[in-house]
Order: C-alpha cells, then structure tokens, then sequence
C-alpha cells in the first residue's frame, strides 16, 4: 500500500483506491509525498472533501482522515466480538494512574479507533500476547 | 485499616475484560516470569502506551 503512487488522471479514484483500506489516518502531506506527478496541497484537499461529503472518508479533526471503510470494519469487529455467543467477562483492578494514561490517548488519539478503555486494554493485552509468543 | 482498604480501592479501576483473554493472560503469566495477571496487563499497557509515544513513568 505504501509504494502506491498516484497519478493526475482520475486523480480521485486512485486517491480513494489508495487510502480506502488504510488502517492509519492519513493527511494531505502524506498523500503529497505519495504522488507520482506533482499535485498541489489544495487539489488534493479538494479531493478529501469532496470525499468526505460523499461518507467515503471521515474528517478526525483538522489535519488527519481516516477511510470509513476502516473505521467500519472497526466498528464491526468490535460489535461481533461483543456479540460472539456468550462472551464471559471477568474483571480486573488496574491502576488510576495508568488508566488515566490510557483515557488521555483515547481523547488525543481517537484516529486510532479505540472506543473505550476496555477495548484499548484488550488491544495492548492482545498485542502482548502476541509479542510474548515471538 | 479501614481508611487504607478505602484509599486503595480508590485508587484502582475495574475493568472488564473477556474471560478467554484473561485465561491466555494466565497462562502466559507463569511463563513469562510475572507475579500476577495484574502486572502482566500493566506491562501490555504501558508497551502499547509507549508504541503511541504516550507512556509517562513519572506519572503512573
């Protein structure tokens, strides 16, 4: 995805077939440092907006955009997990302190899609998981 | 002692994970040398804190 290159000719598909499944969020300059013919800031933030009014993508706040495509896959996931048959939760007691750490990216950072603490705790336990099995 | 068990319940949160996740945590717990599930989750978090450049030692 990353050694995707675009070009001035049907400028906004291959823009759109470019970001659509990216799991970062992304912003004009990035998109400029992709282009294989020079395409100024303003084409291409014309092209993001047009985007957006059409619910292609999602404006995060006023640098960054995420395709909704990914955030609806998120969101999806998140629902069938929940929904999976008779998911037993249980509890565990952690720290204000480190909480407060995770409620503050999850309000700086929502371009990363966490809903909750919860579900950012279950991503780092997830991702631990795996990182301790390499 | 009352007074401590309050102030220590004050500063912990309960959060709510899926028990086939914390089954994975427990097993994992022994093998990777942790005291406690509770600690190994402390770690997961701090690495992911730390991986979006928002982890602060000084503040936990």
């Amino acid at each position: 995805m990353e050694a995707c290159l675009l070009r001035q000719d049907n400028f906004k598909e291959q823009l759109l077939e470019f970001i659509e499944d990216r799991e970062k969020p992304f912003d004009v300059e990035f998109l400029m440092k992709h282009c294989l013919q020079p395409v100024s800031d303003i084409k291409i933030h014309d092209v993001l907006c047009e985007l957006a009014e059409e619910g292609k993508i999602i404006r995060l706040d006023d640098r960054y955009y995420l395709s909704t495509r990914v955030l609806m896959k998120r969101w999806l996931k998140q629902k069938i997990r929940n929904l999976e048959g008779n998911v037993i939760f249980d509890e565990i007691e952690l720290p204000q302190r480190l909480i407060r750490q995770v409620a503050k990216l999850i309000k700086e950072k929502p371009e990363l899609g966490y809903i909750d603490i919860a579900d950012f705790v279950r991503d780092a336990i997830r991702r631990y998981l795996l990182h301790s099995q390499r | 002692m009352p007074k401590t068990i309050a102030k220590t319940e004050a500063e912990y949160t309960p959060v709510k994970i899926p028990k086939s996740l914390l089954d994975e945590v427990d097993k994992a717990v022994g093998k990777f040398g942790y005291r406690s599930r509770t600690e190994f989750v402390k770690d997961a978090i701090r690495n992911l804190l730390r991986e979006y450049g928002m982890y602060k030692p000084e503040e936990e």
